[in-house]
């Protein structure tokens, strides 16, 4: 049984990485803290019980549902307020509301303060080469190269198969060099 | 390794110089979430008393709730009379013949006694 001092132990060190994950695949720095935060809780909450060595792929695996039950929050408020708003917009056909355009456009087009800081360009243009990756491609990519889990252990975390572990990151990398080389990037 | 992996490799290490450079307040934030989730566990869950243990234990005390429910109605329809020796020896031994015990007029000749 981890104690609360190895699990603020553990949380610690990768709650940055936690955080970039999220932010790379929900793209809004608030949610980003929101999700990292959900999922501090339910591991603390629900498996504070467990040895301190398995709480790394139970963290993983509770962070990538966490994102996961963002997103179907987010499909089912924006499917209500379409429904209610009777301001919508009757042209718009992908649907979406003036305010997630807004906020779209804040969090993609408009460099971050933290990116404009940042002197390395290279690290900005990686990061929207991920955030341009399908979801699933993204995951396989940062558990697997990133997390350093093992296909296994990225499987059980994604909850797919091992086949489509290999499938997604063989498919993120060659995405990513290709978008980096269109960006005139080489690592 | 394979060049995917090296690819892989190289932008992970790019990715690792942006955590380092991550913004002061979001560093701080994350540090502030990360105490309150280590220091919220529920209090409940801390007990040592019956509702701790049955908090800690939700699943099994539903169960253990609704096998009570189960049995109890599985009492009420299905549990038998109760026979004892005693009666039966009672029945078989006394002047009345067993077949004044089902004459349903016997049982009103019996009140109509108890009225006397």
């Amino acid at each position: 049984m981890a104690s609360s001092q190895e699990i603020d132990a553990f949380l610690a060190d990768v709650e940055r990485r936690a955080f970039k994950q999220a932010l790379y695949t929900i793209q809004d720095h608030h949610s980003a803290l929101d999700v990292v935060q959900n999922a501090m809780l339910k591991l603390v909450e629900r498996y504070h019980d467990k040895p301190a060595e398995e709480l790394p792929p139970l963290f993983q695996r509770i962070l990538q549902n966490t994102i996961h039950d963002h997103f179907r929050r987010s499909k089912v408020r924006d499917f209500w307020v379409r429904l209610v708003s009777p301001l919508r917009d009757k042209d718009d056909e992908n649907g979406e509301t003036l305010e997630s355009l807004a906020a779209h456009a804040e969090s993609t087009h408009q460099p971050s303060p933290e990116k404009e800081a940042s002197a390395n360009q290279h690290l900005a243009a990686i990061e929207q080469a991920l955030a341009e990756l399908p979801l699933r491609q993204r995951e396989a990519f940062l558990l697997r190269y990133w997390e350093e889990l093992d296909v296994a252990e990225t499987a059980k975390a994604m909850g797919c198969s091992e086949g489509s572990v290999k499938t997604h990151c063989f498919r993120a990398s060659n995405a990513l060099a290709a978008k980096l080389k269109d960006r005139g990037i080489s690592l | 390794m394979t060049q995917e992996d090296d690819f892989a490799r190289r932008l992970t290490t790019a990715l690792d110089g942006g955590v380092k450079e991550m913004d002061a307040s979001t560093v701080q934030r994350l540090a502030s979430i990360r105490r309150q989730a280590v220091t919220a566990r529920h209090p409940a869950s801390q007990g040592h008393g019956v509702l701790a243990m049955l908090h800690r234990h939700s699943f099994m005390s539903a169960l253990l709730a609704l096998a009570i429910v189960f049995s109890g109605w599985w009492f009420v329809h299905n549990a038998q009379p109760s026979y004892s020796a005693e009666t039966d020896i009672l029945l078989l031994t006394g002047d009345l013949p067993p077949n004044a015990y089902a004459d349903k007029t016997f049982s009103q000749w019996l009140d109509s006694r108890t009225l006397f």
